[in-house]
């Protein structure tokens, strides 16, 4: 039986805010796969990730791979966008990995991984974790830039997994 | 249709709150219709702990494992463990109580009779530590169990849930 499954998939016609809403509740993990080009010139936009609509359940981040991170940072920002200033064609590849998103009572992790390139003579690679102070089950999941929209284009593809 | 290729296998109970150490294909049953394992675990410890595991049963010193760690702001941290008794999914982003870790781990070709087998994990310490992990088996046999335990003695809290998953060659 297949357990790795497509439940939605979306493309940015240039949305400041992307979201992916009832989420059905009927998988063990979720995974997502992101395509992300940001409208920010000349440097890389944070993606920052709401649960359920709300901007501030954040327990915080940590991240490798990012310059001047700081995990005292307590909101979600979760990956790197591509930067405007590049090439049309080139996106930034991120991965969230959500285990037990719909589990009641529990706090919610992410697994993180990715890169984007910074024009074309940078790239960042990050592998990064995100704990919630949420513990109810994730309906929604919501995505934006600090400083920019999502570029046409900007995919995301979001997999149910089943452990059953 | 196409065909499955990610596959549910097993879980480890670990509801009771009590549970150290789980085995999958315990007296060598592991099934062997895959091409990869994938292992999925989120909890926390009751003390802090990394997931250390064995292959077939083998706690000879005949594992090697590599980390590349961040831990809260400070910068990435390096380390490598030569000749252990058991390999190590985690080495800075510890499991603990009152929080919940994540940590997914990819074996490959598990089942191949010609190479040495790898471990890659990725796990998370909620907000403060990250670490990507890199562990060989040194031994070609096909993996027919894996145990996958606490260090320190450390019990897996209800909370927490254990999955692997099978990816099959299409």
């Amino acid at each position: 039986m297949a357990t790795y499954k497509l439940i939605t998939s979306y493309t940015s016609t240039g949305e400041n805010i992307i979201t992916l809403s009832s989420i059905p509740q009927t998988y063990t993990d979720l995974v997502i796969k992101f395509s992300a080009k940001g409208s920010a010139n000349n440097q890389y936009d944070l993606v920052r990730v709401y649960v359920n609509g709300t901007s501030d359940n954040a327990g915080g981040a940590v991240h490798m791979g990012f310059p001047n991170y700081s995990a005292t940072y307590n909101f979600m920002n979760a990956a790197y966008t591509a930067d405007a200033a590049n090439s049309a064609n080139v996106f930034g590849p991120i991965e969230y990995y959500l285990p037990n998103y719909a589990k009641p009572s529990v706090q919610k992790s992410f697994l993180l991984l990715g890169g984007a390139e910074q024009q074309t003579s940078s790239i960042q690679n990050f592998l990064g974790g995100i704990l919630t102070t949420q513990t109810g089950a994730i309906t929604s999941l919501s995505f934006d830039g600090e400083y920019g929209s999502f570029l046409n284009n900007t995919t995301i593809y979001l997999y149910g997994i089943l452990a059953s | 249709m196409p065909t499955a290729t990610y596959e549910y296998i097993s879980s480890g109970n670990l509801t009771s709150g009590s549970v150290n150490s789980v085995t999958f294909g315990s007296g060598g049953t592991l099934t062997q219709a895959y091409t990869d394992l994938v292992l999925v675990v989120n909890g926390g410890a009751s003390n802090p702990a990394d997931i250390h595991v064995r292959f077939n049963g083998d706690s000879g010193a005949n594992y090697t494992f590599q980390s590349m760690a961040k831990i809260s702001g400070n910068g990435i941290s390096g380390s490598r463990y030569s000749s252990g008794t058991e390999m190590s999914f985690t080495t800075n982003a510890y499991f603990r109580s009152g929080f919940q870790n994540a940590s997914h781990t990819t074996i490959t070709s598990y089942s191949n009779p010609y190479i040495n087998k790898t471990a890659l994990s990725r796990s998370t310490f909620g907000a403060t530590e990250i670490d990507l992990v890199l562990g060989t088996w040194k031994n070609v046999n096909a993996v027919t169990s894996m145990s996958v335990t606490l260090s320190n003695s450390a019990t897996w809290t209800s909370s927490s849930t254990m999955y692997l998953y099978g990816i099959k060659e299409a």
